[in-house]
């Protein structure tokens, strides 16, 4: 094998931290200037009542999955009977189980995207989609938009809050007024800061 | 429904799909665990979720999804503990400086090219529970990976792993590797920390770790080696006791806040690389672990693979973006590293395209991500699909910039006894450790002999030398001998393994050629041993690139079959580009030699095919002076009242009279030839015919008169199909006449 001179170890020292002093440069630039939205993903509860359509009475829960702005969801109906709590953030088993059981067939594929802004204004989401045949038997898109709040709680501490309009289009619904509710989130998807 | 029925049943479907997904693959070239994490994703909600929602919520319920987690996480923490096992310090020895530059280079390059990436993602994928200095540490990982086990089979799967380029790409991976694994261990400290200063402790506890490992532990695996030296076998119980080391080791990098992975992956590489040991213990992990629990983590992966996120044109463009940037980044990092340090332009650009392989290492990677939310759903998308084409695109792209054929200039093989001071030698690199052979250009004639078994060809390699040797004519045989390994990730895919193999397989022919008489005409075989699966293909490619006059093959009557000279003897005589010859033993015991004597060649057909078959049998008369010949003149309704080609004639008017005096010329009648040829047959060692006029003709290829002459004749026989335009086997009678006159 042939021996490393002090030339080589040198240069390789060199690459090595100029490599390194230019990941500083980056990620301090990064830190200061580049802001990512709101961490907004999580299982937000949708009381029934007011309703329109289909929908009205029922207990959902809008899944939400993000990355970055990019957002997609799933509408799940649950069954209050077999007990969520609500509202609040809430990581019990239970609530868990209620999930999970009706969430079966449902939450493979997301069925809403759209988008969360991060300006004009900040944190406004606006999503789309088809609700799920087991929800509404005639075809039915609905759009959600809402603005998420408590956003500006530590993020560990973060309860966010979904208030916004429902639009709802159905074959048998005239088309098509926005009904307002509230979502309190119920579950968080794991990450980083929940699981460790 | 019960959920261990339930994920028995999905273990069934993973399983059958991964074994479909990646025979397909295979069967286009690709290594096989590209095909797994294809049939992986091929469950999850990008395919079945979308063509079949209703089947899929039912097959994969979000309630047995953790259990799928459980046996996915327990086989990566064995897969990474036979990644360690597998890297050997050996392949350390080749290059070292310059794969340190190179491999250096090459992760410094992608990972900064991350860093600027960063500043546009982050904003746009990533949410502000995640840091950016995690973000961009974990993406630049992800970027610089690796995957040194899949290059490693994709270099064995090419014969490359004798080559430089194959050395040096393996210790480049090899460096990366672990440069690559520490990378990573310290963005999952920053990402659990969320901050660079916060995950100080983890990475001294992890160094220290690393260090116990690699002083202490290495002590006690070095016990335990001793000991199995000593019984000379792996017991449960020294098993139980590795396995135990195995998940003890994950549970203790676990809680210092990296992964269970590394602890898994340190214990492997900390094991003394004892062969046997390294082997057995291999061995008796690998088929549980890679069949069974690995595809399970390819669908736990493919079920958050969601090719269906990537919606709108913005979206497919980061992905390019991504794509772009793994790419450039390392193949440009690497390709001007190699440059630096004197590796030829072709060689860096074959180099830089291993180098690019991603594998099922980014994989690992990305699912730690997605696991602690530092990656988003649609980044991981987004790097899955970079994982798989830069891994797919690496076999094509290998051939593209460095076809095989340049495998016989830029590789430095040791000269064999014989031809050490050769004028003009060219090399030409036989894929294996110890016969890389120096052929001169001198050499007139060449002969390739398949050999299927080593063991039974004893007759196959006699009948060569008796075509080859000549004492007017450097000539040449090489019996090529195929080593077909599973097609699968197993240990004796690895190129330390793999040459293991090839080292036995070129005993065995060696010793069947010291078997062969007389002596001398053992000098001129020079054994070809290959990894490779499809004889046919590979006969072709060899042929062609060794330029061989004769292809040699032998054949075993098959039982249940009509068509004498079907399957793969009928793909090579298709495919070949060389003069052919199919030799069928008439000696059921085929470890007797026979020296022919008397040759026998019905002229029925009268096409090319019957006029190699004289050529032949006047080489072996050339080579033999006690060799006689009969050619019999056929006349039938098929030829042309038997009569010899006119270039026939007038080589057969050039022969030395000595030579002449040696062949009879008869001439038989009849419609139907082949009872007469069988008769005749019954008074000579070998029968040398020509293929059939209409062979190739319709399908299968064969014709009627082959096959009958294949089934009827008594004596051995040899059937000749010709390709080359040119008569190269009899120039040196040429080259006589041209003196004479």
């Amino acid at each position: 094998m042939k021996k490393f001179s002090l030339k080589s170890i040198g240069l390789y020292s060199l690459a090595i931290g100029g490599a390194i002093a230019f990941f500083h440069f980056v990620t301090s630039y990064g830190e200061a200037n580049v802001k990512a939205p709101i961490s907004v993903s999580g299982s937000y509860l949708i009381s029934g009542q007011n309703l329109p359509g289909c929908l009205h009475n029922k207990a959902l829960l809008f899944k939400i999955q993000q990355s970055g702005i990019y957002l997609n969801a799933n509408l799940i109906a649950i069954d209050e009977s077999k007990g969520v709590n609500v509202p609040g953030r809430i990581d019990s088993p239970r609530g868990e189980a209620a999930l999970t059981e009706k969430a079966i067939t449902t939450d493979i594929r997301p069925t809403f995207s759209g988008k969360l802004n991060t300006s004009n204004p900040p944190n406004k989401l606006d999503l789309t989609g088809l609700i799920p045949a087991k929800i509404c038997p005639l075809p039915s898109q609905l759009r959600v938009t809402g603005l998420i709040a408590a956003a500006d709680a530590p993020i560990y501490d973060r309860t966010p809050q979904l208030q916004g309009k429902l639009w709802l289009t159905s074959q048998d619904l005239i088309p098509a007024l926005p009904v307002d509710f509230t979502g309190a989130i119920q579950m968080k998807t794991p990450s980083s800061t929940q699981s460790h | 429904m019960n959920p261990v029925v339930l994920t028995l049943i999905e273990v069934l479907v993973v399983i059958g799909g991964s074994r479909l997904v990646g025979w397909l693959f295979r069967s286009i070239g690709q290594p096989l665990v590209i095909g797994e994490i294809v049939a992986g994703i091929a469950l999850g909600p990008s395919l079945l979720g979308w063509l079949a929602p209703d089947l899929a919520g039912v097959l994969f319920p979000q309630s047995a999804i953790p259990f799928l987690n459980v046996l996915s996480q327990i086989g990566l923490i064995f897969f990474m503990f036979l990644i360690g096992l597998e890297l050997d310090p050996k392949y350390l020895r080749g290059n070292l400086k310059t794969a340190i530059v190179t491999s250096g280079v090459s992760i410094l390059v992608p990972f900064s090219l991350a860093g600027i990436l960063s500043l546009l993602i982050y904003p746009v994928l990533s949410n502000d529970s995640v840091s950016f200095t995690a973000f961009a540490l974990f993406l630049g990982a992800a970027m610089s990976i690796t995957a040194f086990p899949v290059l490693a089979r994709i270099i064995t799967e090419n014969n490359l792993q004798n080559t430089r380029l194959g050395t040096l790409a393996l210790t480049c991976a090899a460096v990366d590797d672990v440069t690559a694994w520490c990378l990573l261990a310290l963005a999952i400290a920053v990402t659990r920390t969320n901050s660079m200063i916060a995950a100080v402790p983890i990475i001294i506890y992890s160094v220290l770790y690393i260090v116990a490992m690699l002083t202490v532990g290495r002590w006690l695996l070095k016990i335990l080696s001793t000991y199995y030296d000593r019984t000379g076998k792996l017991s449960q119980l020294m098993l139980a006791g590795i396995y135990m080391g195995v998940v003890l080791s994950a549970l203790i990098t676990e809680a210092i806040g990296i992964h269970l992975i590394f602890g898994a992956f340190l214990l492997g590489a900390a094991m003394p690389k004892n062969p046997r040991l390294v082997r057995e213990i291999a061995q008796k992990t690998e088929d549980f672990v890679l069949i069974f629990l690995l595809p399970v983590f390819f669908a736990y992966s493919g079920l958050k693979t969601q090719v269906g996120l990537l919606n709108s044109p913005e979206l497919w463009l980061l992905c390019a973006a991504i794509l772009g940037v793994a790419i450039v980044g390392k193949y440009v990092g690497t390709y001007y590293a190699a440059r630096s340090c004197q590796i030829g332009k072709q060689e860096a650009s074959a180099l830089g395209w291993l180098m690019n392989t991603r594998g099922l290492t980014e994989l690992i990677v990305l699912n730690i991500g997605l696991e602690l939310g530092v990656i988003s759903p649609i980044l991981f998308t987004m790097l899955v699909i970079m994982a798989l084409v830069t891994t797919f695109m690496t076999s094509p792209l290998l051939e593209w910039t460095y076809p095989k054929k340049s495998i016989r200039l830029h590789s430095q093989p040791d000269p064999i006894q014989g031809f050490e001071n050769a004028p003009d030698g060219i090399n030409l690199a036989l894929q294996s450790a110890t016969e890389t052979v120096q052929i001169p250009v001198s050499i007139d004639y060449r002969i390739l002999v398949p050999v299927a078994n080593p063991n039974t060809q004893t007759g196959l390699l006699q009948l060569a030398a008796s075509i080859a040797q000549n004492d007017r004519q450097s000539a040449i045989i090489n019996p090529l001998s195929l080593i077909e390994l599973e097609k699968d990730y197993l240990f004796q895919s690895t190129p330390f393994e793999a040459n293991r193999l090839i080292d036995r397989r070129l005993q065995q022919l060696n010793t069947l050629i010291s078997t062969l008489e007389p002596i001398e005409s053992r000098a001129i075989f020079q054994p070809i041993v290959q990894i490779g699966y499809d004889v046919a293909q590979k006969t072709a490619v060899i042929a062609a690139l060794d330029r061989a006059n004769l292809v040699l093959l032998g054949w075993h009557r098959p039982t249940f079959r009509n068509n004498r000279l079907g399957g793969r003897v009928a793909q090579m005589l298709g495919n070949t580009p060389a003069d052919m010859a199919v030799f069928i033993d008439a000696n059921d015991d085929s470890s007797i030699s026979s020296s022919y004597q008397t040759l026998l060649v019905p002229y029925t057909t009268a096409n090319e095919h019957d006029d190699l078959a004289v050529e032949i049998a006047i080489r072996m008369l050339s080579n033999d002076r006690d060799r006689r010949l009969k050619l019999v003149r056929v006349i039938s309704p098929e030829t042309r009242n038997g009569e010899l080609s006119a270039e026939l004639d007038r080589l057969l008017e050039s022969l030395p009279a000595e030579m002449r005096a040696r062949i009879t010329i008869s001439t038989i009648e009849a419609v139907d030839p082949i009872p007469k040829i069988e008769e005749i047959s019954r008074q000579v060692d070998l029968t040398i015919t020509g293929i059939g006029s209409d062979w190739g003709q319709r399908k299968p290829i064969l014709d009627s008169y082959t096959d009958r002459i294949a089934i009827q004749c008594v004596s051995s026989l040899l059937i000749a199909r010709r390709y080359s335009q040119f008569s190269s086997h009899l120039s040196f009678v040429l080259e006589d006449n041209h003196r004479r006159q």
